[in-house]
Protein backbone atom coordinates (compact mmCIF):
# COMPACT_ATOMS: atom_id res chain seq x y z
CA UNK A 1 0.00 0.00 0.00
CA UNK A 2 1.24 3.55 -0.89
CA UNK A 3 1.79 6.22 1.50
CA UNK A 4 -0.53 8.36 -0.52
CA UNK A 5 -3.02 5.26 -0.20
CA UNK A 6 -2.66 5.12 3.10
CA UNK A 7 -3.19 8.54 4.12
CA UNK A 8 -6.11 9.04 2.05
CA UNK A 9 -7.50 6.02 3.90
CA UNK A 10 -6.35 8.25 7.38
CA UNK A 11 -8.38 11.05 5.67
CA UNK A 12 -11.60 9.33 5.26
CA UNK A 13 -11.54 7.40 8.54
CA UNK A 14 -10.75 10.90 10.61
CA UNK A 15 -13.69 12.44 8.03
CA UNK A 16 -16.17 9.61 8.86
CA UNK A 17 -15.73 9.41 12.52
CA UNK A 18 -16.85 13.03 12.38
CA UNK A 19 -20.06 11.51 10.53
CA UNK A 20 -19.64 12.01 7.33
CA UNK A 21 -21.46 9.04 5.39
CA UNK A 22 -19.97 9.75 1.70
CA UNK A 23 -16.13 9.29 3.19
CA UNK A 24 -17.53 5.95 5.19
CA UNK A 25 -18.90 5.49 1.27
CA UNK A 26 -15.49 5.95 0.09
CA UNK A 27 -14.22 3.42 2.25
CA UNK A 28 -16.77 0.65 1.35
CA UNK A 29 -15.81 1.17 -2.42
CA UNK A 30 -12.40 -0.12 -0.93
CA UNK A 31 -13.34 -2.98 0.90
CA UNK A 32 -16.39 -4.67 -0.01
CA UNK A 33 -15.06 -6.80 -2.78
CA UNK A 34 -13.03 -8.06 -0.63
CA UNK A 35 -15.14 -8.33 2.73
CA UNK A 36 -17.67 -9.95 -0.10
CA UNK A 37 -15.42 -12.76 -1.45
CA UNK A 38 -14.70 -14.00 1.70
CA UNK A 39 -18.03 -14.09 3.15
CA UNK A 40 -19.38 -15.88 0.57
CA UNK A 41 -16.43 -18.45 0.61
CA UNK A 42 -17.09 -18.36 4.07
CA UNK A 43 -21.09 -19.26 4.59
CA UNK A 44 -21.45 -20.40 0.88
CA UNK A 45 -24.63 -19.33 1.06
CA UNK A 46 -25.42 -15.54 -1.05
CA UNK A 47 -28.02 -14.40 1.27
CA UNK A 48 -26.11 -14.96 4.14
CA UNK A 49 -23.02 -13.53 2.80
CA UNK A 50 -24.71 -10.23 2.04
CA UNK A 51 -26.44 -9.80 5.35
CA UNK A 52 -23.02 -10.25 6.95
CA UNK A 53 -21.35 -7.88 4.90
CA UNK A 54 -24.31 -5.09 5.16
CA UNK A 55 -24.17 -5.65 9.03
CA UNK A 56 -20.32 -5.51 8.86
CA UNK A 57 -20.09 -2.28 7.44
CA UNK A 58 -23.00 -0.93 9.57
CA UNK A 59 -21.30 -1.91 12.76
CA UNK A 60 -18.09 -0.72 11.48
CA UNK A 61 -19.23 3.31 10.87
CA UNK A 62 -20.55 3.33 14.36
CA UNK A 63 -17.65 1.87 15.99
CA UNK A 64 -15.32 3.69 13.63
CA UNK A 65 -14.04 5.90 16.88
CA UNK A 66 -12.41 2.58 18.19
CA UNK A 67 -10.77 2.14 15.26
CA UNK A 68 -6.84 2.28 16.10
CA UNK A 69 -4.07 2.82 13.27
CA UNK A 70 -2.09 0.02 15.49
CA UNK A 71 -3.23 -2.48 12.08
CA UNK A 72 -4.32 -1.79 8.91
CA UNK A 73 -8.11 -0.71 8.72
CA UNK A 74 -8.81 -3.89 6.57
CA UNK A 75 -7.84 -6.27 9.83
CA UNK A 76 -9.91 -4.03 11.68
CA UNK A 77 -13.24 -4.91 9.01
CA UNK A 78 -12.34 -8.62 8.74
CA UNK A 79 -12.56 -8.40 12.72
CA UNK A 80 -15.79 -7.49 12.48
CA UNK A 81 -17.32 -9.44 9.91
CA UNK A 82 -15.91 -12.22 11.24
CA UNK A 83 -17.79 -11.21 14.55
CA UNK A 84 -20.73 -10.74 12.31
CA UNK A 85 -20.67 -14.04 10.90
CA UNK A 86 -20.18 -15.99 14.27
CA UNK A 87 -23.63 -13.93 15.30
CA UNK A 88 -25.51 -15.07 11.48
CA UNK A 89 -24.17 -19.06 12.02
CA UNK A 90 -25.40 -18.63 15.94
CA UNK A 91 -29.03 -17.31 14.32
CA UNK A 92 -29.40 -19.48 11.41
CA UNK A 93 -27.69 -23.17 12.75
CA UNK A 94 -27.48 -25.91 10.38
CA UNK A 95 -28.10 -23.67 7.24
CA UNK A 96 -28.72 -25.44 3.94
CA UNK A 97 -25.72 -23.96 2.10
CA UNK A 98 -25.85 -22.71 -2.09
CA UNK A 99 -23.99 -25.70 -3.17
CA UNK A 100 -26.37 -28.47 -1.69
CA UNK A 101 -29.33 -26.40 -2.93
CA UNK A 102 -28.40 -26.39 -6.94
CA UNK A 103 -27.38 -30.01 -6.80
CA UNK A 104 -30.24 -31.98 -8.51
CA UNK A 105 -30.91 -35.76 -9.58
CA UNK A 106 -31.35 -34.94 -13.49
CA UNK A 107 -29.14 -31.93 -13.63
CA UNK A 108 -28.75 -30.11 -17.72
CA UNK A 109 -25.59 -29.00 -18.93
CA UNK A 110 -26.12 -25.99 -16.67
CA UNK A 111 -26.67 -27.10 -14.13
CA UNK A 112 -23.23 -29.77 -14.75
CA UNK A 113 -21.37 -27.00 -15.07
CA UNK A 114 -22.03 -25.17 -11.73
CA UNK A 115 -21.46 -28.92 -10.31
CA UNK A 116 -17.89 -29.29 -11.93
CA UNK A 117 -17.27 -25.85 -11.01
CA UNK A 118 -17.64 -26.11 -7.67
CA UNK A 119 -16.51 -30.13 -7.28
CA UNK A 120 -12.76 -29.08 -8.62
CA UNK A 121 -12.68 -25.28 -6.98
CA UNK A 122 -9.78 -25.44 -4.29
CA UNK A 123 -11.81 -23.46 -1.83
CA UNK A 124 -14.74 -25.48 -2.28
CA UNK A 125 -12.54 -28.33 -1.10
CA UNK A 126 -11.14 -26.26 1.67
CA UNK A 127 -14.48 -25.66 2.97
CA UNK A 128 -14.96 -29.16 2.90
CA UNK A 129 -12.16 -30.57 4.29
CA UNK A 130 -11.01 -27.52 6.88
CA UNK A 131 -12.86 -26.34 10.07
CA UNK A 132 -14.49 -22.82 10.04
CA UNK A 133 -11.36 -21.59 11.76
CA UNK A 134 -8.77 -22.55 9.63
CA UNK A 135 -10.36 -21.78 6.79
CA UNK A 136 -10.41 -18.09 7.80
CA UNK A 137 -6.92 -18.42 8.57
CA UNK A 138 -6.15 -19.72 4.92
CA UNK A 139 -8.38 -17.37 3.03
CA UNK A 140 -6.62 -14.40 5.33
CA UNK A 141 -2.98 -15.59 4.84
CA UNK A 142 -3.44 -16.87 0.96
CA UNK A 143 -5.93 -14.15 -0.80
CA UNK A 144 -5.50 -11.13 2.13
CA UNK A 145 -2.04 -11.58 2.24
CA UNK A 146 -2.47 -10.57 6.01
CA UNK A 147 0.65 -11.30 8.22
CA UNK A 148 0.29 -14.20 10.59
CA UNK A 149 0.02 -11.52 13.78
CA UNK A 150 -2.85 -9.33 11.65
CA UNK A 151 -4.45 -12.94 11.15
CA UNK A 152 -3.99 -13.76 15.31
CA UNK A 153 -5.60 -10.04 16.07
CA UNK A 154 -8.86 -10.55 13.83
CA UNK A 155 -9.29 -14.27 14.26
CA UNK A 156 -8.63 -13.26 18.60
CA UNK A 157 -5.84 -15.94 18.52
CA UNK A 158 -2.10 -16.33 19.42
CA UNK A 159 0.18 -16.45 16.08
CA UNK A 160 1.68 -19.62 17.43
CA UNK A 161 -2.34 -20.89 16.69
CA UNK A 162 -2.52 -19.57 13.42
CA UNK A 163 0.62 -21.04 12.35
CA UNK A 164 0.03 -24.34 13.36
CA UNK A 165 -3.18 -24.39 11.59
CA UNK A 166 -2.07 -22.78 8.56
CA UNK A 167 0.56 -25.52 8.63
CA UNK A 168 -2.03 -28.46 9.00
CA UNK A 169 -4.59 -26.47 6.87
CA UNK A 170 -1.96 -26.66 3.77
CA UNK A 171 -1.08 -30.20 4.65
CA UNK A 172 -4.84 -31.64 4.87
CA UNK A 173 -5.50 -29.51 1.68
CA UNK A 174 -3.00 -31.14 -0.53
CA UNK A 175 -3.33 -34.21 0.84
CA UNK A 176 -7.23 -33.65 -0.33
CA UNK A 177 -5.95 -32.58 -3.74
CA UNK A 178 -4.08 -35.10 -4.30
CA UNK A 179 -6.63 -37.77 -3.74
CA UNK A 180 -8.96 -36.12 -6.12
CA UNK A 181 -6.18 -35.44 -8.35
CA UNK A 182 -5.85 -39.46 -8.39
CA UNK A 183 -9.48 -40.20 -8.68
CA UNK A 184 -10.14 -37.76 -11.63
CA UNK A 185 -7.33 -39.16 -13.97
CA UNK A 186 -7.94 -42.96 -12.79
CA UNK A 187 -11.68 -41.63 -14.05
CA UNK A 188 -10.14 -40.57 -17.45
CA UNK A 189 -8.41 -43.63 -17.47
CA UNK A 190 -11.72 -45.40 -17.68
CA UNK A 191 -12.97 -43.01 -20.09
CA UNK A 192 -9.96 -43.68 -22.70
CA UNK A 193 -10.15 -47.16 -22.13
CA UNK B 1 0.78 -29.91 -6.42
CA UNK B 2 3.31 -28.60 -4.13
CA UNK B 3 3.21 -25.11 -1.54
CA UNK B 4 3.90 -23.40 -3.94
CA UNK B 5 1.22 -23.96 -6.71
CA UNK B 6 -1.28 -24.45 -3.77
CA UNK B 7 -0.38 -20.91 -3.18
CA UNK B 8 -0.85 -19.97 -6.85
CA UNK B 9 -4.07 -22.23 -6.91
CA UNK B 10 -5.91 -20.41 -3.62
CA UNK B 11 -5.30 -16.76 -4.83
CA UNK B 12 -6.15 -17.29 -8.43
CA UNK B 13 -9.40 -19.29 -7.77
CA UNK B 14 -12.75 -18.26 -8.79
CA UNK B 15 -14.25 -17.15 -5.27
CA UNK B 16 -11.56 -14.49 -5.69
CA UNK B 17 -13.17 -12.87 -8.47
CA UNK B 18 -16.40 -11.87 -6.90
CA UNK B 19 -18.11 -8.63 -6.74
CA UNK B 20 -20.75 -6.70 -5.24
CA UNK B 21 -23.34 -5.79 -7.51
CA UNK B 22 -24.14 -1.79 -7.34
CA UNK B 23 -27.50 -3.45 -5.81
CA UNK B 24 -26.17 -4.80 -2.74
CA UNK B 25 -23.99 -1.61 -2.47
CA UNK B 26 -26.84 0.64 -2.83
CA UNK B 27 -28.12 -1.91 0.36
CA UNK B 28 -25.72 -1.53 2.45
CA UNK B 29 -25.34 2.50 2.13
CA UNK B 30 -28.66 2.65 2.95
CA UNK B 31 -28.52 0.56 6.16
CA UNK B 32 -25.24 2.97 6.90
CA UNK B 33 -27.35 6.18 6.92
CA UNK B 34 -30.27 5.00 8.44
CA UNK B 35 -27.68 3.97 11.06
CA UNK B 36 -26.30 7.62 11.41
CA UNK B 37 -29.22 9.06 11.08
CA UNK B 38 -30.67 6.81 14.12
CA UNK B 39 -27.52 7.59 15.87
CA UNK B 40 -27.87 11.41 15.13
CA UNK B 41 -31.03 10.98 16.88
CA UNK B 42 -30.00 10.13 20.06
CA UNK B 43 -27.14 12.30 20.57
CA UNK B 44 -28.09 14.51 23.00
CA UNK B 45 -27.95 17.83 21.76
CA UNK B 46 -25.59 20.73 23.70
CA UNK B 47 -27.53 23.23 25.12
CA UNK B 48 -24.85 25.01 26.98
CA UNK B 49 -22.98 27.39 24.92
CA UNK B 50 -19.46 27.33 25.28
CA UNK B 51 -18.99 30.26 27.77
CA UNK B 52 -21.34 28.38 29.92
CA UNK B 53 -19.47 25.98 30.44
CA UNK B 54 -16.28 28.28 31.37
CA UNK B 55 -18.03 30.11 33.85
CA UNK B 56 -19.32 26.48 34.90
CA UNK B 57 -16.45 24.77 35.16
CA UNK B 58 -14.70 27.85 37.49
CA UNK B 59 -18.23 28.11 39.79
CA UNK B 60 -16.87 24.15 40.05
CA UNK B 61 -13.73 24.92 40.72
CA UNK B 62 -14.14 27.65 43.31
CA UNK B 63 -16.26 25.38 44.91
CA UNK B 64 -14.20 22.63 45.26
CA UNK B 65 -11.35 25.10 46.95
CA UNK B 66 -13.40 26.21 49.41
CA UNK B 67 -15.56 24.03 50.86
CA UNK B 68 -13.01 20.46 49.80
CA UNK B 69 -9.61 22.16 51.07
CA UNK B 70 -7.48 19.77 52.66
CA UNK B 71 -7.36 19.03 56.02
CA UNK B 72 -3.62 19.05 57.37
CA UNK B 73 -2.88 18.12 61.04
CA UNK B 74 -1.78 21.03 63.29
CA UNK B 75 1.76 21.74 63.90
CA UNK B 76 3.01 21.32 67.03
CA UNK B 77 4.24 24.16 68.88
CA UNK B 78 7.59 22.89 71.17
CA UNK B 79 7.71 25.76 72.73
CA UNK B 80 4.62 26.03 74.43
CA UNK B 81 4.48 22.43 75.55
CA UNK B 82 8.26 22.85 76.76
CA UNK B 83 6.17 25.49 79.36
CA UNK B 84 3.14 23.45 80.52
CA UNK B 85 6.11 20.61 81.16
CA UNK B 86 7.72 23.33 83.47
CA UNK B 87 4.61 24.55 85.09
CA UNK B 88 3.17 20.78 85.44
CA UNK B 89 6.34 19.75 86.88
CA UNK B 90 6.14 22.91 89.40
CA UNK B 91 2.96 21.96 90.58
CA UNK B 92 4.14 18.72 91.15
CA UNK B 93 6.78 19.37 93.66
CA UNK B 94 4.46 21.80 95.57
CA UNK B 95 2.05 19.19 96.33
CA UNK B 96 5.49 16.95 97.44
CA UNK B 97 6.00 19.66 100.20
CA UNK B 98 2.49 20.32 101.25
CA UNK B 99 1.80 16.46 102.12
CA UNK B 100 4.77 15.68 103.85
CA UNK B 101 3.10 16.76 107.50
CA UNK B 102 4.27 16.44 110.31
CA UNK B 103 3.82 12.71 112.69
CA UNK B 104 1.55 14.99 115.52
CA UNK B 105 -0.31 16.57 112.76
CA UNK B 106 -1.19 13.00 111.43
CA UNK B 107 -2.42 11.84 114.65
CA UNK B 108 -4.38 14.90 116.19
CA UNK B 109 -5.77 14.13 112.34
CA UNK B 110 -6.41 10.77 113.16
CA UNK B 111 -7.68 11.02 116.99
CA UNK B 112 -10.40 13.72 115.33
CA UNK B 113 -11.26 11.20 112.91
CA UNK B 114 -12.06 8.55 115.66
CA UNK B 115 -14.50 11.02 117.81
CA UNK B 116 -16.14 11.83 114.78
CA UNK B 117 -16.94 8.10 114.34
CA UNK B 118 -17.38 7.72 117.62
CA UNK B 119 -20.05 9.94 117.36
CA UNK B 120 -21.58 9.00 114.34
CA UNK B 121 -25.04 6.64 115.34
CA UNK B 122 -25.17 3.85 112.66
CA UNK B 123 -28.51 3.34 113.72
CA UNK B 124 -30.15 7.19 112.92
Amino acid sequence: MSATQTTSEQDLIDRARKGSVDAFEQLVLRYQDRLYRFLLARTDNRADAEDALQEAFVAAFRHLSSYRSRYRFSTWLFTIALRQLGRLTKRHPGQEDLHDSIVCENPGPEQLGIQDQHKYSLWRSARDCLSDQQFTALWLFYVEEMQLVEIGSAMKRPVSWVKVNLMRSRRRLLQVLQNENSEHSTNRGEVTL
Amino acid sequence: MNNESLKQALSSSAETHVTVSEELHQRVMRSVRLSASRDEAIKPRRSLPAWGLGMAATAVAVFMLVYTAPVSPPVPDVSIEIAAITAMDKILASLQQETVLPEQELRKELERLKSDLARFDFRS
